[in-house]
Order: C-alpha cells, then sequence, then structure tokens
C-alpha cells in the first residue's frame, strides 16, 4: 500500500501538499492489520475524504497492530480499521469500520456541523476551511 | 468420551465435576449481579498459578486493574506479585457506545491480537474473560460480533488453552446475549437469592458434554477465601463402624448402655421438652470426653459461651477448666445468623482445625426457622456423615415440641430427625403430686442391649443421677412421690426386721430355757448316778470281803487236812 508505514511505528508519512508538522494540522490515526481489502477500503475511503474535505490541513499515519499489539493496547483497539484523530478533543470519538460513510467520518473527527465549530474552536483546533458536503 | 480435565481451582467443584474443568475448552459462567462469575474467573486463573503453575490472562471488561488487584488482595491473592512474576497478565478493555461511530466493515481482530500478545507474553495456559458481553453493549452490529465470537472459541480452541468466560444472566436465556450458542462444552450458572431472609448461593452444571455430571443445584459459599462449593460429604454410607465405647459421663447410664456407653462415631440424640436438662447431658458428654483428654467441639445455638459454663457449674461441671487447657472449643452463634450452608461450612471447617474427638450441637431445633424441615434434615445428614467419616462421636439436643405432656407419649421428631441417629435418648417432664420431675429413657440404641427402664433424672449439684423410678401397684412414680412410697417400703421393712428380730429372741430364749433344764435333769442324773455307783462300790467290796472273808476261813480249815 503506497505511502503505509512499513513498520508501525509513528515515522510519518505525510500525505499532504502543505508541510508536515503545521500547527494546524489534523492528525488522524488508522489503526489496521495487514492488507485485507477492509482496510485498504478504508484507507482509500479515508485518503478520499481527508482530500475533499480537509485538503492540505491533514495527516493520516497509519499503524498495523499485528506489527506491533502494545500500540493496540495503549489506544484500545479492539475493532478493525479504527480511526481515532490524535489529540483526542470533545466531540471526536472512535470511527470503525470500512469508513464508508463520509458524514459520520467527518462527524467522528470533528469536522462535521456548525454546532461542532464552537467546540473546536473553544479547544483552540483552527478550522479554516468549511467543509463541503 | 470423556475430555481431559484440569483442575478448576475452585474449593469443591473438581468433586461436583469428576475433575474439574474441560481442557482447552471455554467453560461459560452466567450469573446475575453480584453471583460471584468475577471472583469465579479470577479464582480460577490464580490458583491455576498458584496450585498448578498455569500462568494466565485475565481480561477485564468492566473493571479495572487497580481495583481488581485491591478487590482480590483482601481475599489473599496477591495479584501484584503473579503480575511481577510474569505469570499473570491482566488487562481492562474499555469498551464505550458512545465513543464509537461504525461505518462499514469491521471485525474484532483488535481484540484478537492484544489477547494473542498477552497470552504469549506469559506463556498462558489459562484464560478467563469477565465479561464477554461487554462486546455487545459496545458494538452495534451484532452480526459481526457474532461471527467473531465463533471465530474467538475457535481460536481459543485452536491454542488450547482453557477459558472461562462470564456472562450476565439473561431472562429467558442462560445468558442475556447468549453466548451459550458459542460455549458449547461446559456452561455453569451461580445463582443468589433469599430464601426466609437469608442469602442462599447455588451453583448448577448446566451443561457439561462428555462428562458424567451432578445436575442438582449446590450450595456454595462465598468468605473471605474465595468460593467454596460445599463438600460433597460422602453420601456413599461406607464409613466404618468402630467397636470402642465411650462413656458418657453418667456412670448409670453407661450401665443402661450395654453397660458401657455410645459407641465412637454414632449419633446421638437427647430430645425433650422444654427445661428437661438436655443441655446439662450434653455438657456431661463433653465434660467426660475431655477428662479422657480428647478434644471436644460445643456448638450453641442458644446461649452464650460464658452463660452456658456458669449454668453447668451448677450441676458441678467445670468446662471452663477444659478451655483453658485447650482440650475444649466453644462456637456460639445465633442460627437465623447465616444460612444453613453457612452453618454447615463453618463448623465443617472448625472440625478440620481442630480435629475435635466429640462434637456437641445445642439445639438443632433452633435450625428449623432458619430453613424448611427437609433443608434441615439433609444438613444434619450432611454433618452426620461427615462427623461419622472422622470417626467423631457427635451429639445433638432437640426441643421435641408435642402437646404431650404424659409420660407415656411417643416422641415424634421434626421430620423424623432421629432416623439419623444411632443412640436416642428421651427426657420428659411429669407432672403430678403438685410438682414437676423428669423422666429419662432409652428409646433406641443400635448395636447394644440397652435397658427398656425409665429412670428418674435429677439434676443435683454433684452431676446428673439417674434414680430408679418406684414400680409398683400404686404405678410409676416421681419425685416426691416416690420418696414417699420409699420412706413408707422401708418403714415396712424396719417393722418386719424388728418382728424378726423378736421371733429370733424368743427362739433363743426357749432354747436356753430348754438347756437350763436339760442342765437340771443332767446333774440331778449325775448326783444320782454317784449315789448308785458308790452304793454299787459298797456292794462289790462287801461282796469282795465276803468272798477274802470265806476263803480265809476255808484256808484255815484246810490247812490242818
Amino acid at each position: 500500500m503506497p505511502g503505509k508505514n512499513v513498520r508501525g511505528t509513528t515515522k510519518d508519512r505525510s500525505l499532504t501538499d502543505t508541510g508536515a508538522g503545521s500547527r494546524d494540522c489534523i492528525d488522524l490515526q488508522l489503526y489496521v492489520t495487514d492488507e485485507t481489502p477492509v482496510c485498504l477500503r478504508a484507507y482509500e475511503n479515508l485518503k478520499a475524504i481527508c482530500r475533499d474535505n480537509i485538503r492540505g490541513r491533514y495527516r493520516i499515519t497509519v499503524f498495523d497492530i499485528k506489527k506491533d499489539p502494545l500500540i493496540a493496547r495503549r489506544e484500545d483497539i479492539t475493532a478493525i480499521p479504527t480511526l481515532i484523530r490524535v489529540p483526542r478533543v470533545p466531540g471526536t470519538w472512535k470511527i470503525i469500520g470500512a469508513l464508508t460513510d463520509t458524514q459520520k467520518v467527518l462527524a467522528g473527527i470533528g469536522l462535521q456541523g456548525q454546532k461542532l465549530l464552537p467546540v473546536l474552536q473553544a479547544a483552540g483546533i483552527p478550522v479554516t476551511r468549511q467543509v463541503r458536503r | 468420551m470423556e475430555f481431559e480435565k484440569i483442575p478448576s481451582g475452585i474449593r469443591g467443584l473438581d468433586e461436583i465435576t469428576g475433575g474439574g474443568l474441560p481442557k482447552g475448552r471455554p467453560c461459560l459462567v452466567s450469573g446475575g449481579p453480584g453471583c460471584g462469575k468475577t471472583l469465579f474467573a479470577m479464582e480460577f486463573i490464580a490458583r491455576g498459578i498458584t496450585d498448578y503453575n498455569e500462568p494466565g490472562v485475565f481480561v477485564a471488561f468492566e473493571e479495572k486493574i487497580p481495583d481488581l488487584e485491591k478487590n482480590f488482595a483482601s481475599m489473599g491473592f496477591d495479584l501484584k506479585k503473579l503480575e511481577r512474576e510474569k505469570k499473570l497478565i491482566m488487562d481492562h478493555i474499555f469498551i464505550d457506545r458512545s465513543e464509537i461511530e461504525e461505518t462499514g466493515e469491521y471485525d474484532l481482530e483488535g481484540l484478537f491480537i492484544r489477547l494473542g500478545a498477552m497470552i504469549d507474553e506469559v506463556g498462558a495456559k489459562r484464560i478467563a474473560i469477565d465479561t464477554l458481553e461487554a462486546i455487545f453493549s459496545g458494538f452495534a452490529n451484532e452480526a459481526i460480533l457474532r461471527s467473531e465470537l465463533r471465530r474467538l472459541f475457535l481460536w481459543l480452541k485452536d491454542k488450547g488453552i482453557t477459558a472461562v468466560v462470564t456472562g450476565e444472566r439473561g431472562d429467558r436465556t442462560i445468558t442475556k446475549y447468549g453466548l451459550e450458542e458459542y460455549v458449547a462444552d461446559c456452561v455453569i450458572t451461580l445463582d443468589h437469592r433469599v430464601t426466609n431472609q437469608i442469602a442462599v448461593r447455588r451453583l448448577r452444571i448446566i451443561k457439561y458434554r462428555g462428562s458424567l455430571h451432578g445436575t442438582d443445584e449446590y450450595p456454595f459459599l462465598i468468605s473471605s477465601d474465595g468460593i467454596s462449593v460445599l463438600p460433597i460429604t460422602s453420601m456413599s454410607l461406607t464409613h466404618k463402624a468402630s467397636n470402642e465405647r465411650l462413656s458418657s459421663g453418667i456412670p448409670r447410664l453407661d450401665s443402661m448402655l450395654g453397660g458401657k456407653g455410645y459407641f465412637r462415631g454414632t449419633s446421638v440424640l437427647v430430645s425433650g421438652q422444654a427445661g428437661t436438662g438436655k443441655t446439662s447431658l450434653a455438657a456431661t458428654f463433653i465434660d467426660a470426653a475431655c477428662r479422657r483428654g480428647e478434644t471436644a467441639l460445643f456448638f450453641i445455638f442458644e446461649e452464650s459461651e460464658s452463660q452456658l459454663c456458669r449454668n453447668m457449674k451448677s450441676i458441678g461441671i467445670d468446662l471452663e477448666q477444659w478451655m483453658k487447657k485447650g482440650l475444649l472449643k466453644f462456637h456460639a452463634v445465633r442460627p437465623t445468623a447465616y444460612s444453613l450452608e453457612m452453618h454447615l461450612s463453618m463448623m465443617i471447617r472448625l472440625i478440620a482445625e481442630f480435629e475435635p474427638k466429640v462434637i456437641a450441637i445445642d439445639p438443632i431445633s433452633n435450625l428449623y426457622p432458619v430453613g424448611d424441615d427437609i433443608q434441615v434434615r439433609s444438613m444434619l445428614m450432611r454433618l452426620i456423615d461427615h462427623a461419622k467419616t472422622l470417626q467423631i462421636t457427635g451429639l445433638f439436643t432437640n426441643l421435641s415440641n408435642d402437646a404431650e405432656t404424659t409420660v407415656y407419649a411417643l416422641e415424634a421428631t421434626e421430620m423424623h430427625v432421629s432416623s439419623l441417629m444411632d443412640t436416642w435418648l428421651i427426657l420428659k417432664n411429669v407432672e403430678g403430686n403438685g410438682e414437676r420431675n423428669r423422666a429419662f429413657s432409652i428409646a433406641k440404641s443400635r448395636g447394644m442391649a440397652h435397658s427398656n427402664q425409665m429412670r428418674e433424672f435429677v439434676l443435683s449439684d454433684k452431676g446428673i443421677k439417674l434414680i430408679d423410678v418406684y414400680k409398683g401397684s400404686g404405678g410409676v412414680l416421681f419425685g416426691s412421690a416416690r420418696i414417699a412410697q420409699e420412706n413408707l417400703v422401708s418403714a415396712d421393712r424396719v417393722i418386719r426386721n424388728e418382728e424378726i428380730e423378736r421371733r429370733q429372741r424368743d427362739l433363743d430364749r426357749k432354747k436356753r430355757i430348754m438347756e437350763n433344764e436339760i442342765a437340771l435333769i443332767k446333774e440331778k442324773f449325775s448326783r444320782d448316778e454317784d449315789e448308785i455307783r458308790l452304793l454299787i462300790q459298797q456292794d462289790v467290796s462287801r461282796e469282795e470281803a465276803v468272798i477274802k472273808n470265806a476263803r480265809g476261813i476255808a484256808k484255815q480249815r484246810g490247812e490242818d487236812r
């Protein structure tokens, strides 16, 4: 899979065209195992969602828990695939599955709907682009 | 076909299951809240490590690890130490539905990987999952969950790990989410109900494929050191019978019992109405045992230890001296404080710790409010069985509640407890003549010829006395009537004795008179005799003189021829 970590470490593999590590970047972690079809699909879906909605403002890191089980324990991963936004903010949650529903994904990472905006702003997360439906 | 079994680590369970839990297979433990599922799972793992050297994994979905460590430390399980020694690994898996959004297909591989890592880390042979149903409250897609569950159990079986999985009891199903579908090999339910205001715990093996198992409900207890399924005391009636005899403490009673007393290892029932002296009989028995140097346990359900000791002093029995010597131990408790199973378990445990040769229980009738007739009888049966297996002689007192007060009424004990006993002594109140007395008799005593006579039972300050009753044409008399009759009888006897003496004196006198008369006659006769002999002598002398003269003359005349 292009762009995927091989070792399962937190080595960055940036997919955005803005510089990695910028302060107002949304960090997304995707936990998968191996290269099952579901995991591949999830990755592709996630890429698409991010490209469409938060272009330039995201960074995806993929972790293979089979190679590093301790990560699963640390982040309390039970279902695969799981998507988490870090650092955890109020109003976001874990999204599991192949990430087929864009709305759910965006809501889960805190990017959907006006209601969330004040929450995110209060938490100091800059959101410079409105989400396109 | 029998599966191989591994010891479960739960006290008493292996006896019911014929060896333990099926090896390498999952066992489902279901029960309501507070039934002891987590404890069961933890004991399975912890004892698996400490007693059988099988490392284990404990996966908790509901409790945090520090809480578990603290709770189980108070039960004597040092989980931290086991973790340090890398024999135990615990993990808390937190699944919060509000934290999860599902979109698309997923599986629970994360869970598998975590379990696998833990198993590999300690080389686990046992795993406990408490409670697996948490995944149902965490994830919404039941189809996925169920297929993953199936996969999980197959996966565990493949790894050869014996698993204990807990589940919350459902309304109509064994577990709320039907885990029993996937765990086909062994299903145990725990139950916790309140009967007669007393909490009672029961365990039942619903399914144990490939093994003979008891299908009954078995009572169990949760005490300060974990679960104990109550010992199935050998209900097979194979205990040995001893020929040794023990004194009851009352010599007269011993002689009524075939001359020697009770058989060792038997059960003795003392039943009687209120105030007849049952406790005193029990105390005398205990006292006699301690005197012989035997250890004794006295279970009292009615009085306190010091009250009983004080009361027994009034009949000359000092039980405190045996306590000081360590030969006697009391266990006083209100029967309604615990369930019957708890009582039985406490008694069995005390017996195991103290190893008495005799026990006394006073009174067993106080157990009736705690359970119904059948339960009390069953509990007594188990206790007596247990005692007999250990060759302990047991004395049980029972307050009988028959309304009959006449001496000849039949005793009826509740649920025929008397049939469990080898020797049955009956005490009755006898009212009559303006007073109350006590009658004692032996209703039965297996294996020996015993007296069938009724005796009067008297408590004196020198102990218990058994006195012969008066039997005569006036009927059987007790108490002061007996004493009065005895006085009469002895007065009679005195008169008769005097009469005899008088006649004897008469005879003697007559004899003396006769002897005097004979003496007189003899004397007279001897005087006469003397006189006559004298006369005879004179005659004889004269005769001799005449002859001498005649010869003299003849000689003179003849000389000159």
